[in-house]
């Protein structure tokens, strides 16, 4: 729950200028290049990035990597809404009630810090290897980051602004819809950007633990079947993929909760 | 004419303190204001004014005493009084556009339609001179402009009696002013009952029919004072009258000597 959770999302700039980082990346692929082309590293493990490239276009319109990415997806995006919805509930019910607050704080603040890989295997005795397990831990990513700022979110709620909509006759329910949800919605997000960043990770180390889904488990099936280029390209999927979704959500911040950055209370 | 629209009756809080007794705020307050009239309750700062005002409204329980608004008792906020916050801008939501914090007022109500929510926003809106802004955010206009979108919303609701609390407090002098005019002109048209929380002086003389002076804590009503000054009345002229300054002085001595203490 700190603070720095709620600054605004740097976004990273891909103009080409002089000074740009992209040329940085450029130059680095280059160097990869050449470092295959030339033999300076000289190893069937390193692969040119063009013959990388060149797996990635093949298998993308083969469709085979579309399908694994799209699997991957569908499985992180059903447990992140299922950890969101639980982690705002929940939250809401943490932020409003002490007893609960201190009934339940330090079991919460001893299952957070536990590292969601760690909890795979034992998930996969319960939910096995499949859809079951990894929508699991997407959601279980997705469950405290979400939590802990929906709390947090609650106390920033304005209290004139529920007196007002009382004093208007404004039942409690549509109170909570139209007041408490709307002004806490800026943290919810903060808490989902996090628990989308982890999500990827766990998802993909789910698939690459256990079971026959998704980009994690291509990424280890090209290791072992010695197929350097498909592998480098699952790597690259993964980063183009981890990109794309910051990127987007951030895009989707800006127009659900413009008012929040143009009021200046991201402090 | 003489119907009491709201009564406090030995109206009492006490808020509860660390280690100890709890701290009486408000001792015994008994006021009772008449439909139609413009009243003000003038106070020092902390002297529980604002308090004072949310028991009226029904956003807090006394700790003694009762209330009523038209002849029953107060249990939660009545539907014919509408609570005007200080803090215009923390009492605006600032995700909706400028028509419908407006709207809010009134699109609970059942039957209520989304454009006929928006239709009554937008004749507010036109009543406080804010015709065409209704798509701004709250947070692009003037401090005087989000205040009287916090008066509209409140219209929107037609109340029959508005309990202001300090409303005109965080604006500049002639924001305020031009506040005053438009007040006393939304008041004369509606026929509205106003109870106004102030602790400017020149404000509670110049607006109101009656003056209560509240004391410092534990604050009770020292006295209430009829202006007697004309109506329809211009806000800034009025205080050019004998009588205004009259009451002006009056009033100031006894915040001032007294120090607000009752007796």
């Amino acid at each position: 729950m700190s603070e720095a959770v709620l600054a605004r999302p740097a976004a990273v700039s891909l103009r080409l200028r002089p000074s740009s980082g992209l040329l940085l990346v450029l130059g680095l692929l280059l160097l990869w290049e050449i470092s295959a082309r030339t033999g300076m590293v000289d190893s069937p493990n390193w692969p040119p990035f063009l013959h990388v490239l060149a797996a990635l276009a093949r298998d993308t319109v083969s469709g085979e990597i579309p399908l694994l990415v799209g699997s991957t997806l569908a499985r992180m995006f059903a447990g992140l809404a299922a950890g969101t919805l639980a982690g705002v509930a929940a939250g809401l019910i943490f932020g409003a009630s002490r007893l609960v607050r201190r009934l339940l704080g330090p079991t919460v603040e001893l299952i957070r810090p536990i590292p969601i890989p760690a909890i795979i295997p034992p998930l996969v005795l319960f939910l096995g290897l499949d859809d079951a397990m990894k929508v699991t831990v997407a959601a279980v990513t997705a469950f405290f980051p979400v939590l802990t700022n929906t709390a947090q979110g609650l106390r920033a709620v304005e209290a004139d602004q529920l007196a007002m909509a009382r004093s208007f006759g404004v039942p409690a329910h549509r109170r909570l819809l139209r007041v408490t949800l709307p002004a806490i919605l800026p943290y919810v997000l903060a808490g989902l950007r996090v628990a989308l960043a982890l999500a990827l990770v766990t998802t993909v180390v789910a698939e690459m633990i256990a079971g026959e889904q998704g980009v994690g488990h291509y990424l280890v099936l090209m290791q072992f079947a010695g197929r350097a280029e498909e592998m480098y390209a699952a790597v690259l999927v993964l980063a183009l993929l981890g990109y794309g979704l910051n990127r987007g959500f951030v895009l989707l911040e800006r127009r659900l909760i413009g008012w929040f950055y143009a009021t200046g209370r991201d402090g | 004419m003489e119907t009491l629209i709201l009564e406090l009756d030995a109206v009492g809080k006490s808020f509860p303190a660390r280690g100890g007794p709890p701290t009486l705020a408000m001792d015994r307050v008994s006021l009772s204001v008449r439909e139609g009239e413009f009243l003000s309750i003038l106070g020092p700062s902390g002297c529980g004014k604002s308090t004072l005002l949310q028991i009226a409204a029904g956003l807090m329980e006394p700790s003694a005493g009762a209330v009523r608004v038209a002849g029953r008792a107060v249990k939660g906020p009545p539907p014919e009084a509408v609570y005007v916050f200080q803090q215009y801008g923390r009492s605006l939501l600032p995700w909706r556009s400028v028509r419908d914090n407006v709207a809010f007022a009134v699109e609970h109500r059942p039957g209520m339609s989304r454009s006929r929510a928006r239709a009554v926003a937008d004749a507010q809106l036109a009543a406080v001179a804010l015709t065409g802004f209704g798509d701004h955010f709250p947070w692009q206009l003037s401090g005087g402009m989000q205040q009287r979108v916090a008066l509209a919303r409140a219209l929107a609701a037609e109340p029959r009696i508005l309990l202001m609390d300090e409303p005109f407090s965080a604006v500049d002098a002639l924001t305020r002013l031009d506040l005053h005019r438009l007040m006393l002109e939304l008041w004369e048209k509606r026929g509205l009952t106003v109870v106004l929380v102030t602790h400017d002086v020149e404000e509670a003389v110049a607006l109101s029919d009656r003056v209560a002076l509240l004391t410092k804590r534990p604050s009770t009503i020292a006295r209430v004072v009829e202006t007697g000054l004309p109506r329809p009345r211009d806000a800034v002229e009025v205080r050019e009258t004998a009588r205004f300054l009259e009451l002006r002085h009056e009033l100031l001595d006894a915040l001032l000597t007294r120090g607000g203490h009752a007796g």
